[in-house]
């Protein structure tokens, strides 16, 4: 499973911001969050990373869309693509995006 | 896992990632006082186990810096570093994971020599003494290849051992490939090389020019500051000069796109426009700068000429003539010198391998600096021209360590007599050890190498630290694989994965990297960045640093006089506090002592030279990177530069001067303004081979992939290389989205997916492939042409014709 979160920038026009932001509702697996101003945060739940980013893709391609900034990725240990190291690194490495207090590891989610 | 704890752990992620985007929602990070760092930097994670330290980013020039989180011996946890000027706490896809560039599972764990053709485990002491003992046969047959990736420390120990020892100046690094030109392009025109100005600039300019340079995929951090500054609601222009849409293109006011090289005639039209409109700066003119043509023939250091003779020169690129040469319109060339004209508004250009990696990269460089200083556009924050690098250490390595084949450290050269007598006392030699004939740049250095043996100056081995060059040298035909096919050539290389370089290998070393060592790095900026070994590498990998000193004791050992100091001890002797050396050449010593802090605080007295200055050790180990020169005060505090050259901020620019260019090629303090013509470039489109070919670099993929490939993450989001295609011209070839496509130049052919309006878009006659994958290795299609001066290859720029594959 992948999940990560992004902050979409509306348009300052109102009416196109909100088809932008109903146009997103109506897929299953993004979760919106509260907007503030124009910048909207947007949680994706995925497979996998190709799903992911495909669904990153259509948001930025969604006209009217100003800018799409990557806020969090996690992975799950299940995904294929994690079996990196023969040595035991660490699985699931968590990776934040800069913002406080956001790391995730096997450890916390239990 | 239980379904139960499956579902928790997802809750768990799901609130976790709506925190972080609702905190990046509502903060502004790189505006003023705006979600400030708590004093004592409590902004980490608390996560059990797991304990910090701060380090720059392992992948470009950028140089953000990370917080990277430990346990058990392994990088568990990455964030972007919130005390950190450069990114506020920002990384770009490639800085969230970089920590997985340590795990990839082919990491290099033992030394392979290649037996009877095959590549068996040896042991370092017998791998060290096989490097020895070929040095030691012909030392002047010897070269490095290094890299702007090495750390500070590495590159400084590479250079005094080659030039020091052997006395012999075969040392250049990859760096020559991507940012010679700038460095070249800083030395004719301020006598001294790096910008004078930093990424503050960003915070402050109006517009913001781009020189055919992809700022957000290569750059993304930066541009990150110019984007949230459009968020805050302020009004900054953006104007994207460029050869083909990128996504810089989709954020920009303006996109101009130009004919490939025709960079030089519209930098001329603009200096043209401002004399035609009387749009100069006069006084800054006549004040701090001088006028130099390129001479006859044309060369590094010009011939002084007036400013009736300057007028004259800029005058023939007319808004037609560069309209013509150009393909911008009239309106386009007229909108860029009216940005230069207005004195109100703050103009910054920005620069990379566009202008670089250019066969006239370093006249390109001259011109910019030029419609600056002519219109006045400089020493403001935000106005002001500046060149980016691409790797780490590019700038803290290659340009002030001096592992060019012409250079010493702190801006010294090799054939200047006084750089080579400081160069001799500060390392101890007997006066005269240092060669003065410069030694072999990369091209040439790679010629030599895949040449045979009785030729003249021919190179029979090669070590190569820290860079894949069997993927990302141009023309790999004739400067690499010809290797193959000869005899007595061996090749060292040092590095972490396979690569195409180890493809051809004799010796293969393996590197411990990034936080499995002690290192230092210096940015784009003029920012020395420290970071300490957090882990421990894998296997029996050791620090390329170790490697050198190795080779070098085995030398000594075998009584090799260049080796010794003038009072015979070793090169690289360190003693502990009661007088004993250390024996670092034995690995279970290396980390007996702080080497990273004996080697730089050694290197340290060289930068005072050229008022390069940086802080001693301890104090760059608390900071988050300082910018030189780094000068301390009265109180004992040391205060970092922004700006050089500028009263105020520059502490070596004398009272009420304003402006001093105290390293100035005419000895008065003044700058020079260029004249440099338009060249048409060595090879163009014609019957034969109709398109334009570029190269690159793209967002999720850091140079050759040999690290972000082993990323799963990275790779999965961009699998493989490709060839960008105009719509129309993929129409008119039967050529569709995905087809398999044949690229054939004068070099070579290579077969490629096609993609047609993807991330990016050519216009007509033009063709994009990036050089990261090294299943499709593009640099067998480019041309070994470089900039005479600064002898950086052109990858930008080739003429290519294009096929479909009928299956
Ligand atoms: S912009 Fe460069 S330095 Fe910054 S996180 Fe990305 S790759 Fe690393």
């Amino acid at each position: 499973m992948w999940i990560s979160s992004l902050v979409v920038t509306l348009p300052s026009d109102s009416k196109r911001a909100l088809a932008i932001t109903e146009s997103l509702r109506a897929i299953a697996v993004i979760t919106l969050g509260e907007a503030r101003g124009v910048r909207l945060p947007v949680v994706i739940e995925a497979s996998d990373g190709v799903t992911s980013r495909y669904w990153y893709q259509w948001i930025e391609s969604l006209p009217g869309v100003q800018h799409v900034e990557l806020a969090f990725v996690s992975f799950d240990e299940s995904d294929e693509a994690l079996k990196i190291d023969s040595d035991g690194a660490p699985s699931p490495l968590a990776v934040g995006c800069g913002m406080p207090g956001l790391f995730v590891g096997e450890e916390e989610a239990k | 896992m239980s379904a139960n704890a499956t579902t928790s752990r997802r809750n768990f992620l799901k609130s976790a990632a709506m925190a972080a985007a609702s905190a990046l929602a509502a903060d502004s990070v790189f505006g003023e006082a705006v979600n400030p760092v708590p004093p004592g930097g409590n902004e980490l994670p608390v996560l059990p186990n797991v304990t910090w330290d701060k380090a720059p980013c392992r992948f470009c020039g950028t140089g953000c810096h990370v917080m990277v989180g430990v346990q058990d011996g392994k990088v568990v946890a990455v964030t972007g570093d919130r005390q950190a000027e450069v990114n506020k706490g920002l990384l770009c896809v490639k800085g969230y994971h970089v920590g997985m560039v340590l795990y990839g599972a082919d990491r290099l764990k033992t030394p392979l020599l290649r037996k009877n053709g095959e590549l068996v485990p040896i042991s370092w002491d017998e791998a060290i003494a096989v490097i020895a003992e070929r040095i030691h046969t012909a030392p002047q047959k010897f070269a490095i290849y290094g890299s702007g990736q090495w750390t500070i420390p590495e590159g400084y120990a590479a250079n005094k051992f080659i030039k020091g020892g052997l006395s012999n100046n075969h040392i250049d690094p990859n760096a020559r490939l991507c940012m010679a030109s700038a460095v070249t392009g800083y030395i004719s025109t301020f006598g001294v090389d790096e910008p004078y100005n930093c990424y503050d600039d960003l915070d402050h300019c109006d517009t913001l020019l781009l020189w055919g340079n992809n700022f957000a995929e290569m750059h993304p951090v930066l541009f990150s500051r110019v984007v949230d500054r459009r968020l805050r609601g302020e009004s900054i222009e953006l104007i994207d000069l460029t050869t083909r849409h990128t996504r810089t293109s989709q954020q920009a006011n303006h996109v101009l796109v130009m004919q490939p090289q025709s960079d030089l005639a519209i930098a001329n039209c603009i200096a043209h426009q401002l004399i035609e409109r009387n749009a100069w700066d006069r006084e800054f003119v006549e004040g701090f700068c001088n006028f130099r043509g390129p001479g006859t023939p044309a060369s590094l250091k010009g011939e002084p000429i007036t400013f009736e003779q300057y007028r004259a020169e800029v005058s023939q690129y007319t808004i037609e003539r560069t309209s013509e040469i150009s393909g911008l319109s009239p309106q386009q060339l007229t909108l860029l010198a009216d940005r230069f004209a207005d004195k109100s508004r703050k103009v910054l250009s920005l620069w990379c391998m566009g202008v670089n990696q250019h066969t006239q990269g370093t006249a390109m460089n001259n011109l910019l600096h030029a419609i600056h200083l002519l219109s006045g556009h400089f020493g403001r924050p935000g106005d002001g021209p500046q060149s980016l690098t691409g790797q780490p250490s590019a700038c803290g390595t290659v340009r002030e360590v001096g592992t060019l084949a012409h250079a010493l450290p702190g801006g010294l050269r090799v054939d200047d007599e006084k750089g080579r007598q400081i160069a001799e006392e500060n390392w101890k030699l007997p006066a005269g050890r240092i060669n003065p004939q410069p030694g072999y740049h990369t091209v040439l250095m790679w010629e030599k190498f895949c040449s045979p043996s009785d030729t003249e100056g021919a190179l029979d081995t090669l070590w190569v630290q820290v860079t894949n060059p069997g993927q990302s040298l141009p023309n790999l035909h004739k400067l690499f694989n010809r290797k193959a096919d000869l005899d007595g050539k061996f090749l060292i290389v040092s590095d972490v994965y396979p690569t195409a370089t180890t493809e051809l290998a004799d010796l293969i070393l393996p590197s411990a990297m990034w936080v499995e060592k002690n290192g230092i790095f210096g940015n784009s900026e003029r920012r020395t960045q420290q970071w300490y070994r957090m882990v421990s590498p894998p296997g029996e990998a050791r620090d390329d640093c170790w490697q050198m000193i190795a080779v070098a004791h085995k030398l000594f050992e075998l009584n090799h006089e260049g080796m010794k100091d003038r009072d015979g001890n070793f090169l690289f002797t360190q003693r502990d506090e009661s007088g004993s050396e250390i024996p670092l050449w034995e690995w279970e010593h290396y980390y007996d002592i702080n080497i990273d802090e004996r080697l730089y605080e050694e290197y340290r007295q060289f930068t005072r030279i050229k008022h390069k200055d940086l802080a001693p050790y301890p104090v760059l180990a608390k900071a988050r990177g300082l910018r030189w020169p780094v000068v301390e005060l009265q109180d004992g505090t040391w205060k970092e530069t922004r700006y050089r050259f500028v009263e105020g901020t520059d502490p070596y620019v004398e009272p009420a001067k304003r402006f001093q260019f105290y390293h100035s090629v005419t000895g008065d303090d003044r700058a020079l303004i260029w004249f440099r013509p338009y060249v048409v470039p060595p090879e163009v489109p014609d019957e034969e081979f109709p398109f334009w070919l570029d190269t690159g670099r793209v967002l999720e993929h850091w140079h050759t992939g040999t690290m972000t490939m082993r990323i799963p993450q990275l790779q999965k989001a961009m699998p493989t290389a490709y060839v960008e295609i105009n719509r129309d011209d993929a129409s008119e070839l039967g050529i569709r989205n995905g087809d398999a496509v044949k690229l054939i130049t004068r070099r070579g052919e290579l077969t490629l997916p096609a993609w047609i309006d993807g991330r990016a878009s050519c216009p007509p006659g033009h063709l994009f492939v990036p050089f990261f994958d090294e299943k499709l290795l593009v640099n067998q299609l480019t041309l070994e042409a470089h900039c005479p001066f600064s002898k950086e290859p052109d990858y930008k720029k080739c003429a290519a014709r294009i096929e479909r594959v009928t299956l």
